[in-house]
């Protein structure tokens, strides 16, 4: 079967050089995602869902096989691959000394869109943040710089939304927003992948099953 | 369709120099501010040390002699400050609250390498330009003219990036190994110091005692600044002969610059970006 993102016989091992070790996190993975689906990668700590969310993000590279994004291999990291894809980590770090909406701004500007400050102040506005739209990142907490990353990652609508725990650390309200939020955002034929340990919140969402790591 | 590319390249390049050096410079005024006033302070606390007007002391001495060695002392110890913000702005750039995550789903890696190293280079100049300007006061609060022309001055501040320029980039590679190796975590800020602080203090120090050699002299980016530094204070003829010398550290600089700055470029477009498990 062929999907709108393939990934193709691919593994990824890391090399951790303090303890001598090379550690296999993903092996020889097929999977296949369709346009408008909901994915879960569900697994324990350090079974490779990150890994793999991160390699679709083009953050990793695989060590062998490809990830075919609408028709763009990642290992290329061209502007049009890079144009459909939307990545929130799991820690979300922002620079200190530049507020909410200046980096919104910013990343709106790298980004090409048009009129990047209306765009990120409506964002800011829909994840209930306006009232910090000038203040300092830095000062933000966990929650708000959870928040941050979700207007980050939505900024020029992705075809492709990755989305690392994505209700860590949230309140119940914006947790139920958020759920509302992205099954609307898949009615347009986007695609949400998120990467959690538990299955609350994604009732609704294929699940991929992680394999425990193993060392080689 | 390449036009359009250089186009992106050169546009990303620029809103991330942009923002980032807005930035930087906003949230570290106190550190700009400390390359400001270091060394009119430090000069006045000497004098005032010595308890000795600034009259006599020139009367002793002698004008020129007095100008030339402040200055050349001046230029080092802005080196030495140069080294320790770029230090200090890498570790913030490329590290902890550099959001390359998400700058690396936005635009592409070559144009984030190009903007952070432009940020860089505007936030050394900038300093640069701070600790000259501090000089220049310096020499107005003791009502004395600022005995150099403009073509010497500005050699001055072009050295003083060039110079600086090199333990930069060196960090840079430092901190991109650090980003792909997480369990090297010293490299990127020991090995500059190293390189740049603790080996060419030892070989200071040796001349001293008497261990130095000038092969180990030729090691010592001290030693080129030095070179370099002293030739602006030259008469003419003393210029003209030892200018075989200035280019050669100028060519040891540029080798320096450009072998760090293709390394520097190779392991940040392989760098990986990973969750801390």
């Amino acid at each position: 079967m062929v999907g709108e993102i393939s990934v193709q016989n691919v593994s990824k091992s890391f090399r951790i050089w303090r303890a001598g070790l090379k550690v296999r996190v993903i092996d020889n993975l097929e999977v296949t995602i369709s346009e408008g689906e909901l994915v879960l990668l569900l697994g324990p700590n350090g079974s490779g869902k990150s890994t793999l969310l991160r390699m679709i993000g083009t953050l990793l590279m695989p060590t062998s096989g490809n990830i075919v994004v609408f028709g763009s291999n990642t290992k290329r990291r061209s502007r049009t691959l890079l144009n459909m894809i939307g990545f929130m980590p799991e820690e979300c770090k922002f620079h200190a000394g530049i507020s909410g909406l200046n980096f919104l701004c910013y990343l709106g500007r790298l980004m090409g869109i048009k009129s990047p400050k209306e765009k990120a102040t409506r964002l800011l506005e829909q994840f209930g943040l306006e009232k910090w739209s000038h203040i300092d990142v830095s000062v933000y907490s966990e929650g708000m710089r959870r928040r941050m990353g979700l207007c980050s990652a939505v900024l020029n609508e992705p075809k492709v939304l990755l989305l690392d725990e994505p209700y860590a650390n949230l309140d119940d309200q914006m947790k139920r927003y958020l759920e509302e939020y992205l099954n609307n955002y898949t009615e347009k034929g986007n695609i949400v992948i998120a990467a959690s340990h538990e299955k609350a919140h994604f009732t609704n969402y294929r699940k991929i099953h992680f394999p425990i790591q193993r060392e080689s | 369709m390449v036009i359009w590319e250089i186009w992106f390249i050169i546009r990303n390049s620029l809103i991330i120099a942009k923002y980032e050096t807005k930035r930087y410079l906003f949230s570290n005024r106190a550190l700009i501010l400390l390359s400001f006033c270091l060394v009119p302070t430090l000069l006045y606390v000497s004098f005032a040390g010595q308890n000795a007007s600034l009259e006599i002391y020139l009367h002793l001495n002698g004008y020129e002699w007095f100008v030339g060695h402040v200055l050349q002392i001046y230029v080092t110890f802005a080196y030495v400050v140069n080294i320790l913000v770029s230090i200090v702005v890498i570790q913030e750039l490329f590290l902890n609250e550099s959001a390359l995550e998400f700058l690396f789903t936005s635009t592409k890696r070559f144009e984030v390498f190009i903007g952070k190293v432009s940020t860089t280079a505007l936030v050394l100049l900038f300093t640069s330009l701070c600790t000259w300007i501090g000089c220049v006061i310096s020499f107005l609060i003791w009502q004395q003219e600022l005995p150099i022309s403009l073509d010497r001055f500005l050699l001055a501040l072009v050295t003083l990036l060039i110079v600086s320029t090199v333990p930069l980039i060196v960090t840079v590679v430092g901190n991109t190994l650090v980003m792909k190796h997480r369990s090297l975590s010293g490299l990127g800020s020991g090995f500059p110091i190293i390189v740049f602080f603790v080996i060419p203090f030892f070989i200071f120090s040796s001349i001293y005692l008497g261990f130095a050699t000038e092969e180990m002299l030729q090691f010592s980016t001290y030693f080129r600044v030095y070179i370099i530094t002293n030739h602006m204070f030259m008469t003419q003829e003393e210029q003209i002969s030892t200018i075989e010398e200035v280019n050669e550290a100028f060519r040891f600089f540029g080798i320096i610059i450009t072998i760090a700055l293709i390394l520097s470029w190779f392991f940040f477009m392989r760098m990986e970006t990973r969750k801390k498990d």
